[in-house]
């Protein structure tokens, strides 16, 4: 029986037979050699201990004072809002993920090692893919831990009753850790489009913070809030209205089609950073 | 000829405006160990680019091993292997870490991964080394390592791009000896590009010598050099301040090195040829050896690059 082939433009087929093996390699490498680094363990350092910080000496108390009175409500407000002002906002988290990726293409041109890739048989989209999931893995091992950790500090500091508050929480973590990550894939698939454009790690790099920071300007103006704190009005938008039932925030667009625009976005920075890649030569 | 590893029809690369590689044909017997000659700046890497589909061409056609490089990168790749000349590695991974990635890329999965990365390791003399960092090796060992690299899958097709560059001597005589097994033993197709002459002579039958961008020159390295005598050449004898003495009365330039004559013929070679027996046998001179100073394709790279014989060649090959 004949197979049925995708074709790109340049008429090489996309799937053939065996893909994906040395793109889950790519991720793998990726993964141990990041867990090497010391500016991963910057990251992770950065990661849990400055959000307790925040947590410990920021006045969460207020929240429940002031608030409807419901402490699972006001938990779950306050942490969110932490967690949308640390995880997402420009001058936080971010920069820290566009440290760790910006350099996954540029720097392998930079020390010469890209060569190795590309004189090998893997396609030019399991090297974008490969590394795109290995960050995606790293960034999982930073954030999930820490988003626990802040939950349940969260939890403790309102006072909240156990076991039953916080077993009412764990659709709440599961829900946010799905859209910080999905969130940050996005910062991830820009920064790698800059990695594939430059051939030098500073010229990316700075391309990847530029742009974040002209994202966070462009998506604090699509809320009423015109803050410099990125897809806070994201996060607004969809937490309350999929979750509880809860006021909705301005600004706000439907969950679902908050989710296919986070996954849409970064499909269309991926395919880019392909199709940019396939037209690269080598030096 | 039977079926060419590779085919080179009218392949053009400029590089901002600039001619790097210009209007070249070349065809590369299957089975054969062929050199790419040329100075600095000639266009070798840029050819062996194209060929790896690195780089893409700014125009011509290239075939090889029935694939076009830039569009069929993936699947020629599993039936080549490259090595770039002064190979950049993962500084920081072990020998067998980094080999061991690469055998994966190359489509080894799991523990035959390992096998075939030590393989390699082991072939290149590099077992003791396994467990060092990349980045602690010595040139010639990292040059070793990214040989063993081009290895990993024993391909059909070996594109070696300066090997012996940065080896030490030792080093040098190991990857002569290896690349000489290899085209022998397995009957790869081995293309070395290379501007150390008497290695090249030393191990492949065909070559093609490039300028500027340009082939002069293609073919057997017999074939080339027969036509070609160098007018210096290098004697050792018993006596030699008593031959030195009857040359220059002879007409010859002779200069003394020790106990080394060098003799400018002169343009009177074939006389020098018939003089030095008869002198040595008349004066009871023994003639230890008796040489050209360069190798033969050596004189045949000098007088192409100064462009005096390409026409006389061209002429020859196509009389053949």
């Amino acid at each position: 029986m004949s197979s049925i082939h995708i074709r790109d433009l340049m008429g090489r087929v996309v799937f053939p037979k065996g893909y994906g093996k040395a793109m889950l390699t790519i991720a793998v490498e990726l993964i141990t050699s990041t867990i090497r680094e010391k500016k991963f363990y910057l990251a992770m350092l950065y990661f849990v201990i400055f959000p307790l910080f925040i947590v410990a000496v920021g006045d969460l108390g207020s929240a429940v004072e002031h608030g409807p009175g419901i402490a699972l409500y006001e938990a779950h407000t306050g942490t969110r809002a932490f967690i949308i002002t640390f995880y997402v906002s420009f001058f936080l988290g971010q920069i820290f993920l566009v440290i760790l990726n910006a350099d996954a293409i540029s720097g392998e041109i930079e020390q010469g090692t890209f060569a190795l890739l590309k004189t090998k048989p893997v396609h030019d989209s399991e090297i974008i893919l490969g590394k795109f999931t290995g960050m995606l893995v790293i960034v999982a091992i930073l954030d999930i831990p820490t988003l626990l950790i802040v939950y349940f500090t969260t939890l403790i500091r309102f006072g909240a009753k156990f076991p039953t508050t916080y077993i009412h929480t764990i659709d709440e973590i599961v829900f946010t850790i799905i859209i910080v990550i999905l969130i940050q894939s996005i910062i991830l698939s820009m920064s790698l489009l800059f990695s594939t454009i430059f051939n030098k790690s500073l010229y990316s790099i700075l391309a990847s913070m530029l742009a974040l920071f002209l994202a966070s300007q462009f998506s604090g103006l699509l809320s009423s809030k015109a803050n410099y704190l990125s897809f806070q009005w994201l996060i607004d938008a969809i937490l309350p209205s999929f979750m509880y039932d809860l006021p909705k925030i301005e600004g706000i667009v439907n969950a679902i089609w908050i989710i296919l625009g986070v996954i849409f976005t970064s499909l269309i920075f991926l395919i880019s950073s392909i199709i940019i890649l396939q037209q690269k030569e080598t030096e | 000829m039977s079926n060419p590893a590779i085919s080179i029809h009218q392949l053009s690369k400029f590089i901002q405006a600039k001619p790097i590689v210009l209007r070249m044909d070349l065809n590369i017997p299957k089975g054969s160990l062929f050199g790419l000659l040329g100075p600095n700046g000639a266009g070798k890497s840029t050819t062996l680019k194209l060929l790896t589909g690195q780089l893409r061409a700014t125009s011509g056609s290239m075939d090889v091993l029935g694939y076009d490089p830039w569009k069929e990168r993936v699947p020629l790749f599993r039936k080549i292997g490259y090595l770039p000349q002064n190979p950049s590695l993962h500084k920081d991974k072990s020998v067998l870490r980094f080999m061991t990635y690469m055998s994966r890329l190359k489509g080894f999965s799991g523990s035959q991964a390992i096998v075939e990365a030590r393989s390699k390791i082991d072939q290149l003399g590099l077992s003791r080394f396994e467990q060092n960092t990349v980045g602690k090796l010595s040139g010639g060992e990292t040059q070793r390592l990214g040989f063993a690299n081009a290895l990993i899958g024993d391909p059909e097709l070996l594109i070696l791009d300066e090997p012996t560059a940065s080896l030490d001597p030792e080093g040098r005589i190991y990857v002569i000896k290896l690349i000489s097994d290899l085209s022998k033993l397995r009957e790869q197709t081995i293309i070395i590009s290379s501007h150390i002459l008497p290695e090249i002579q030393r191990m492949c039958k065909s070559v093609a010598i490039m300028s500027e961008g340009r082939v002069l020159i293609s073919g057997n390295v017999r074939q080339l050099t027969k036509s070609i005598t160098d007018d210096e050449y290098e004697i050792k004898t018993s006596h030699p301040e008593d031959l030195s003495q009857v040359l220059q009365n002879e007409g010859y330039n002779v200069t003394l090195d020790l106990d080394t004559l060098i003799v400018h013929a002169n343009g009177k070679l074939k006389e020098l040829w018939h003089d030095i027996p008869r002198i040595s046998v008349e004066k009871g001179f023994t003639i230890m050896s008796f040489k050209p100073v360069r190798d033969p394709l050596e004189s045949v790279f000098i007088k192409l690059i100064s462009n005096e014989v390409v026409e006389q060649l061209k002429g020859e090959n196509e009389n053949e």
